[in-house]
């Protein structure tokens, strides 16, 4: 074995996500019951007495999107985005991997609800053994009597197909992803229309990120209540929170909305290994924000930390020690950007390769102010003017990140030494 | 203002044909010799009744279809960021040698080729690269070039992607 295995721990009573890899719950337990009694509204009734949210990083209600979907003339879709792009998450690839009937239940929990015969998954290209995983367990559900015509007696048919991506970042955002599902540019388009109504071939289809719809199938078993019951009340139920390298203990852990990050960093993360000191918290993946250390009694939960300047997302939690020197974490930042900006819209991307030009310039000691006085004016545009959440994401984990090594990037512009 | 149109995805509504099985088939022909050419793209449209155009947008798009031509061995390299802290970049500069390719190029004998990628999903113990499928992570890649990486300055034919600082280049 070259790769190690991902270590994940859940770390609440009541393993959501992951109740299968370390609760002991086997997938399809509520499926063939459910499709079988016809019971449509008990799903949709649950899931919105949990409050599930999207999980991918919007974090919009889960019931919500059904009911839009469902309410739109067939043929509908539903879609499982299997497109963990931010770097510093892998709790995606875990799901696909080691649980992928659990996901493959929820898909079909969820093309139930919105009255969908075809449900699809897209998993990145770069997580070949997700998508084998995927595949074999559609073929294996369609053995079981899971997928197929007439699913366990019942009126209903349901099928899956998974496709694999091609290298694109911005596919992860629904439209985009709708794109590279059709085979096209994975560019996104303007919304509304959103895809609830116009969605795969232009259908209305129900878009859920693999690990909203791993927590489908516990909630439709054990109640909307139960699960509504964990987390935070204004933001309810679990989440699987990545730690990176850096980290004493790096892996995978399920926890509860509202814990402070100093429990993920310090307790579960045991800080970092020697002989490394912590110096920024990168949260959210490259969408997200940095926080300094004093920063970590906030809680995990999307508002406080938007307020902070560092979106949620799909809560990574990627240790930046003090070794790494701020210019290279601002070109780092920007060089993902203007990599990734999928260039559907101008203030994206031209803004990113622009700060990735700016950023090249903090090496000229002379220009090294005004490079940091010419990042305000080029963050505004993206932040107000970009057509999706990558510019608008980019530009404000670059605000936070400016701010977060305000110290070291001024003074290496005083003294000219340019960051390194 | 009326509802955006999307032509290509209209065209696939009235096809009755979902182009989900195009970027396999694109895949497919670039196994052949590392590269979709101006032949597979009018065959490839054609097996999906696209114009040729549609099928060189998404060819054009994707990382693995646009960052050139692939060797017989391909191996990806993660940029992410949990990999860029834990290296520096210093494990891109390694695998240049190892490999005796530059990151994005192809050795001219087309025997490997090195892409860069944001990110492999090994974040836990960062760096990873894929060679192939296969995945190897950890600070050695999991001694898939042995226990020992070839150093700094070696003889390696990119000996010389060193940035001016002393410190290796980070593609950016």
């Amino acid at each position: 074995m070259r790769a190690a295995d991902i270590p994940y721990v859940s770390a609440v009573d009541q393993p959501v996500v992951l109740a299968g890899l370390v609760g002991g719950e086997e997938p399809w337990a509520v499926w063939p019951s459910v499709v079988a009694a016809g019971a449509r509204e008990k799903v949709m009734s649950e899931i919105a007495a949990s409050g599930l949210r999207g999980r991918g990083g919007a974090g919009f209600p889960v019931a919500k999107k059904w009911s839009m979907t469902a309410s739109e003339p067939a043929p509908r879709y539903v879609v499982g985005n299997g497109d963990e792009g931010d770097p510093g998450s892998y709790g995606d690839r875990l799901l696909m991997e080691r649980d992928p009937h659990r996901i493959l239940e929820g898909l079909a929990l969820a093309g139930f609800a919105v009255g969908a015969r075809h449900g699809l998954i897209l998993v990145r290209s770069e997580y070949p053994a997700a998508a084998d995983r995927l595949r074999a367990a559609v073929v294996q559900a369609r053995e079981a009597g899971h997928l197929g015509e007439r699913v366990h007696g019942s009126p209903v048919d349901f099928d899956v197909e998974i496709v694999v991506g091609a290298g694109s970042y911005v596919a992860g955002e629904e439209t985009a992803l709708l794109h590279a599902l059709a085979g096209l540019r994975a560019a996104v388009r303007a919304r509304p229309p959103y895809p609830t109504s116009h969605g795969l071939l232009g259908h209305p289809t129900a878009v859920n990120n693999v690990e909203t719809l791993a927590a489908v199938p516990w909630i439709v078993r054990h109640g909307g209540a139960a699960y509504a019951r964990l987390g935070h009340p204004d933001e309810p139920g679990t989440k699987l929170v990545c730690l990176s390298q850096r980290f004493r203990r790096p892996g995978v852990y399920e926890v509860e909305f509202g814990v402070p990050l100093r429990h993920l960093v310090e307790e579960l993360g045991g800080g970092l290994r020697e002989p490394y000191r912590l110096r920024a918290v990168q949260v959210g993946g490259p969408l997200g924000g940095f926080l300094t250390p004093d920063q970590l009694d906030l809680p995990l939960l999307s508002e406080p930390l938007a307020e902070a300047g560092a979106a949620l997302g799909h809560a990574s939690l990627v240790a930046v020690d003090s070794t790494v020197p701020a210019a290279a974490i601002l070109r780092h930042a920007w060089a993902f950007g203007a990599a990734e900006s999928c260039g559907a819209c101008t203030p994206c991307r031209v803004g990113t390769r622009r700060g990735l030009e700016l950023v090249e310039r903090l090496r000229e000691p002379e220009r090294a102010g005004a490079v940091l006085a010419d990042h305000e004016p080029l963050i505004e545009v993206l932040t107000v003017a970009s057509l999706c959440a990558f510019g608008r994401g980019v530009s404000c984990a670059v605000r936070s990140l400016l701010r977060v090594y305000s110290d070291e990037l001024h003074q290496a512009a005083l003294t000219g030494k340019g960051g390194e | 203002m009326g509802e955006p149109r999307e032509a290509f995805v209209e065209l696939q509504d009235r096809l009755r044909r979902p182009g989900t099985g195009m970027l396999d088939r694109l895949r497919q022909a670039q196994v052949k010799d590392g590269r979709i050419d101006a032949e597979d793209l009018e065959r490839v449209a054609g097996g999906f009744g696209w114009p040729v155009a549609a099928v060189t947008g998404s060819v054009t798009y994707y990382a693995d279809f646009a960052e050139g031509r692939r060797g017989r061995r391909h191996v990806r390299v993660c940029e992410g960021t949990s990999c860029f802290v834990s290296s520096r970049g210093e494990h891109i500069a390694r695998l240049e040698r190892a490999l005796g390719v530059r990151l994005g190029d192809r050795a001219a004998d087309g025997s490997v080729s090195l892409q860069g990628t944001r990110c492999l999903g090994y974040c836990y113990d960062s760096p990873a690269v894929l060679d192939g499928e296969l995945p190897a992570s950890g600070e050695t890649l999991g001694g898939l070039f042995g226990d020992r990486w070839p150093r700094s300055g070696g003889r390696g034919p990119v000996g010389s992607s060193r940035g001016r600082c002393g410190r290796p280049t980070y593609r950016t």
